[in-house]
């Protein structure tokens, strides 16, 4: 029988999976643009395996991943109340990372002028795009992961 | 709003029935783990849930749940017995 993570585990957990996908995303974007020469592969294999590992314990072990992606009619009271509050508080969250994402664009920092097209507007690219769509999915679970204590499995 | 602080006997109904946690869980039609945070208090059921919890035992709401700290329910049964003086 597995034994479930603690709650200081899960945090940890938690923490190493947003790490290591920030550290996926600068890696392949610094492949992508050139940005070092080397080091962007070893720093995209090394981050993609704790991001794949830390994404299989916290979420995947614990059955947090399923969880918060079930339907409403196969919840229970209580767990439709766990659910509101952890997409609540999720789309706060999205929105502020989404808004600050915005605004260092807007600083124009020198080393994000590889992310402006010919015309020097700001784009998205793909790196950060599914970025954004991970964390649209992943915010709610990492939200229960974080607060409760008992999780379930 | 602040919910106020229900008080209930289902860990000791279901004991004295000798019924799991999961047995009760699918009797009343939730999860197993909600059955842990009822019966540790941590949760209030809705109305609803709560007439099923009752049904199942086939006792009345006040016998279940309260609003204040509930006395054992050997207390309950010996403070009748003495109010009906056998």
């Amino acid at each position: 029988m597995t034994q479930p993570l603690s709650r200081t585990g899960r945090r940890t957990g938690v923490v190493l999976n947003y790490v290591s996908l920030a550290l996926l995303a600068f890696s392949i974007m610094a492949s992508e643009y050139g940005w070092g020469s080397g080091w962007p592969i070893a720093g995209i294999a090394v981050s993609l395996i704790l991001f794949i590992l830390t994404f299989m314990q916290v979420y995947g072990r614990t059955g947090l991943w399923r969880f918060v992606h079930l339907k409403l009619d196969q919840l229970d009271e209580r767990e439709v109340q766990l659910i509101h509050r952890s997409l609540r508080l999720s789309y706060a969250t999205f929105t502020v990372m989404a808004l600050l994402y915005i605004l260092i664009l807007n600083l124009s920092f020198d080393f994000l002028s590889d992310l402006r097209d010919p015309e020097g507007d700001f784009t998205l690219g793909n790196v950060i795009f599914i970025v954004f769509i991970y964390l649209s999915h992943i915010l709610p679970a990492s939200i229960l992961a974080w607060s409760e204590r008992r999780v379930l499995l | 709003m602040e919910s106020r602080q229900l008080y209930n006997r289902i860990g000791v109904l279901r004991q004295e029935m000798g019924i799991s946690r999961k047995e009760l869980a699918a009797a009343i039609g939730v999860n197993y783990q909600t059955v842990g945070y009822l019966e540790r208090e941590e949760y209030s059921p809705s109305l609803d849930l709560a007439l099923r919890i009752c049904s199942y035992f086939g006792l009345p709401v006040e016998m279940v749940f309260s609003s204040e700290p509930m006395p054992p329910l050997s207390r309950e049964v010996l403070d009748l017995r003495r109010g009906q003086g056998t």
